[in-house]
């Protein structure tokens, strides 16, 4: 039976399509994922299902009973729930105070939250969720304040879950724990909508799959259906592109490392150490990948190499030379150059044109600048050039930044850091919210500079993509180096366990 | 400050905007006039007449231009490098007590030296009066509203316990300095009373305009003021930024003050500028963060302000009705822009689709 029914549905924003003529449906015991890249209208859908959204044409029904209003309240008496992206949780509250949040209490005006508990423990016995209910939020994994958000939605009886992006953000095996709840949840006839990059998690766990493009549904289809990973990815970028492994290993062998890490150790904003006591090198012409659940010391490390934070102790050597104590300029003048991870807030002068992005870091060396003074008719050729060579969608060099679009964004950025053809290269998460076609172009270009003898740190969140781009894996966890891998001995599953704490004998 | 970026205009724009701007203030004071019993109309004849009807009235409005202008050309400095410089008032009376300290002090030194060395000392004295903030904000993260602020009234004050002390002129009751000696005195244009200081503005525009354009400081003070965490980032030492960018504002600013003591004034009296440091906020919004948008602004601020004189003798509207329409102006600027980039994104949206 039908649980969920889209008809027609269109939803506009401004002269945007957001949403036009979509049909689509869920039904009862069912894991139905949506596919697309970013800007295909999946979260859209999603909140005009949800009732954050008014759809301008088209009707819903749920259960059989048209939507006659559309307001999250109503969505959620009708028993839709809906976990975001970014979590809907008051951090300096407990658990139990959000499960609570926005319902009526039954001692009003009291508090009931005893009863709330009490519910909340038969729940939590159902689906074997484990939660300390008055800890308070900011204090729990982000795991651990997605089960929160699971929970809430439980509890106001969701029969429908839609669930955003929900494992972007786990371990591998957070990721199995939610999966064996998702096939809990639906075996008692409840559905799951999910909405989600990775093909391979597609894959193992939606029953059917609709892909959306520009806004429409392009096809729905059932699970069995579908051969591989490829034909998945076809149908999302509506071409056929090569999906594995743009990598070939470097045979390249230089036993001199381009840039040695000694005993470095460097403390996070709160003044706590997030990295602790690393020891690594990195090696000409290679790509050294860092695994990790985020926040387990990567930005820090990061940043430290890029002279943006101060290390607590410890030294980096380029060769030879201690580099550790050196501000930003000064590493830029080493040709240690840094993609970072928010490219708006440190990558980007949005205001700034596509010339003068492209100078950031550049600007008061030659041939940018002679003596203080700006040589306008040298940027203005090689801003023509990167535009060029790095296929930056822009209608000139003088449109502001802001304009374009986040994957010719990245590419800018990219294209100013490898402008000097960097010793090193720090490029940390280097593709993430692009579509599949700018996250390629950046990865290749990467890659390609790896070959041209760059030492490359390269830090995912992405269990993939480490897989794809490096040529040995580091995996950080609570800032120690928990393993260092050649990429022919690594396995996944090997390297999930450590990104989730679990100790081994290192084999490095 | 996201909103400066709000204002910023480029090209024609330059001068169309503060126009409109104000055009669009006088509107809304129009009804403002109207209820005092006035036919707006006729007030604004006045006004205009006042400011623009003969040459003693276009000379008036110019004399009034000239600290508009530098102070406003401070602001635009500092807003550029996203710095809120509200202390030019107090910038602009250390500047002129500083430069008459001088003017009235070598009695024979040639002009040549006398005056440069006269606008140096007011420079140096705004200078440091903004270095303060500036170093503040830039080192230890202070607010620099509201430390101007403070210095205003330091500034003020200072200048005038200046008056009743040392500065006062020797065997007189009134508190205000001696004249400044002959030799310190700007020279003034052949046939009116407006002084050089007036190239000294353009001198000034020119420069800054080539500094956002074809230096690499000016380039580092755009970044500092658009994004510090992407400067940072991008190899620029923010804090020295922040802190040069100030006192050059507050040096700059500081020719508000002393241009009106050397070249029109010659005498420093407690109240011898009243708000100017302050108006040159919204000249430099309504400039749109251009110098020579600023210079428009200034020079229209300028005509109200002296028109408005008129106005009150011939019809008895306030004069403080120049403040209304700056306000309604800025608040015009802004509907502007706004509408602008509506219109703009309306048009990026339909090219993209088409």
């Amino acid at each position: 039976m039908k649980k969920l029914d889209v008809i027609g549905l269109r939803k506009s924003f401004g002269n945007v399509i957001a949403n036009d003529s979509v049909n689509f449906d869920v039904y009862d015991g069912e894991v139905h994922a949506i596919l697309g890249e970013n800007g295909a209208g999946k979260t859209t859908l999603m909140k005009c299902i949800f009732g954050l959204y008014p759809p301008e044409v088209g009707e819903i029904y749920y259960e059989g009973q048209k939507f006659s209003s559309h307001s999250v309240k109503d969505s959620i008496d009708k028993g839709i729930g809906m976990v975001h992206q970014h979590f809907m949780l008051v951090y300096n509250m407990t658990v139990l105070e959000n499960i609570m949040l926005g319902l009526k209490s039954e001692r009003a005006p009291f508090l009931d939250k005893k009863i709330v508990t009490a519910k909340m423990l038969d729940l939590m016995n159902k689906y074997q969720i484990n939660i300390d209910l008055k800890q308070e939020i900011r204090n729990l994994s982000v795991g651990a304040q997605q089960r929160v958000e699971i929970l809430k939605m439980l509890y106001r009886k969701s029969s429908l879950l839609i669930l955003d992006e929900p494992t972007a953000v786990l371990t591998p095996q957070e990721i199995e724990e939610l999966f064996v709840f998702i096939r809990q949840y639906t075996g008692q006839g409840n559905s799951v909508v999910l909405i989600t990059h990775k093909l391979d998690e597609i894959l193992e766990i939606a029953d059917r799959i609709t892909v959306m493009r520009l806004g429409k549904n392009v096809g729905t289809f059932a699970r069995k259906d579908i051969k591989d990973k490829n034909e998945l990815a076809a149908k999302m970028v509506g071409e056929k592109i090569e999906l594995s492994i743009l990598h070939s290993k470097n045979k390249q062998n230089n036993p001199i490392p381009a840039i040695s890490i000694k005993n470095l150790v460097v403390k996070d904003n709160r003044g706590l150490k997030a990295v602790d006591n690393v020891t690594f090198d990195m090696f000409e012409g290679e790509i050294l990948g860092v695994a990790g659940v985020s926040g387990n010391g990567q930005t820090e490390l990061a940043e430290a190499l890029a002279g943006l934070r101060r290390p607590d102790s410890g030294n980096i050597y380029l060769a030879a030379e201690d580099v550790s104590k050196l501000n930003p300029r000064g590493i830029q003048n080493k040709n240690i150059r840094y993609i970072p991870e928010d490219r708006h807030k440190y990558g980007l002068i949005l205001n700034f044109s596509v010339k003068d992005n492209l100078l950031l870091g550049r600007y008061y060396a030659e041939p940018y600048s002679t003596n203080g003074k700006l040589n306008h008719t040298n940027n203005d050729l090689y801003a023509e050039k990167k535009i060029k060579e790095f296929n930056v969608m822009t209608p000139n060099s003088k449109e502001r930044v802001e304009h374009l679009s986040g994957g010719n964004q990245q590419k800018l950025i990219l294209a100013r850091e490898l402008a000097s053809q960097p010793n090193v290269l720090i490029a940390t998460q280097p593709t993430r919210g692009l579509d599949v076609a700018a996250a390629k172009f950046i990865q290749r270009s990467i890659l390609k500079q790896r070959d041209a003898g760059t030492a490359v740190l390269y830090v995912s969140t992405e269990l993939e993509e480490i897989f794809e781009m490096s040529d040995r894996i580091m995996v950080l966890y609570k800032g120690n180096i928990a393993g260092i891998f050649d990429i022919s001995l690594a396995n996944i599953q090997e390297i999930g366990l450590l990104m989730a704490g679990h100790k081994m004998g290192t084999n490095d | 400050m996201k909103f400066l970026q709000f204002f910023r205009t480029k090209g024609v724009n330059n001068v169309i905007y503060p126009i409109l701007s104000i055009l669009l203030g006088m509107l809304g004071a129009g009804i403002i006039i109207a209820f005092f019993g006035v036919n707006p109309f006729t007030a604004y004849k006045e006004l205009v007449k006042g400011s623009f009807g003969s040459i003693y009235g276009l000379s008036a409005t110019l004399q009034r231009f000239m600290p508009l202008a530098f102070a406003g050309l401070a602001a635009t400095l500092a807003f550029r490098g996203g710095i809120f410089n509200i202390g030019i008032e107090g910038q602009l009376y250390m500047g002129a007590l500083f430069s008459t300290w001088v003017g009235i002090s070598f009695e024979k030194l040639p002009a040549i030296i006398h005056i440069p060395l006269a606008l140096l000392a007011g420079g140096i004295a705004g200078g440091i009066w903004a270095f303060i903030p500036g170093y503040l904000k830039a080192k230890k993260g202070f607010n620099e509203i509201l430390v101007s602020i403070f210095m205003n009234f330091i500034g003020v004050y200072t200048l005038g316990a200046a008056l009743n002390t040392f500065l006062r002129a020797p065997g007189q009751g009134i508190p205000w300095s001696s004249e400044i000696v002959e030799s310190a005195r700007l020279p003034q244009l052949p046939g009116s009373d407006l002084s050089i200081g007036i190239f000294m503005i353009f001198i000034f525009a020119f420069t800054i305009q080539y500094i956002f354009k074809h230096r690499t400081f000016g380039y580092e003070i755009k970044a500092v003021g658009y994004n510090k965490d992407a400067s940072i980032y991008g190899g620029i030492n923010t804090t020295k930024v922040i802190i040069v960018t100030m006192v050059l504002s507050g040096f700059i600013g500081s020719f508000a003050g002393s241009v009106e003591i050397l070249g029109m004034q010659h005498r420093l009296t407690e109240n011898f500028l009243v708000d100017y440091g302050y108006n040159a906020i919204p000249v430099a919004l309504l400039g749109g963060l251009n110098p020579f948008g600023t210079l428009v602004a200034a020079f229209f601020f300028a005509a109200l302000i002296n028109g408005a004189s008129s106005m009150q003798i011939a019809l008895g509207v306030p004069v403080a009705i120049v403040k209304v329409i700056m306000a309604l102006a800025i608040l015009g600027s802004l509907g502007m822009h706004g509408l602008q980039k509506t219109v703009e994104s309306r048009r990026k949206r339909r090219d993209e689709q088409l």
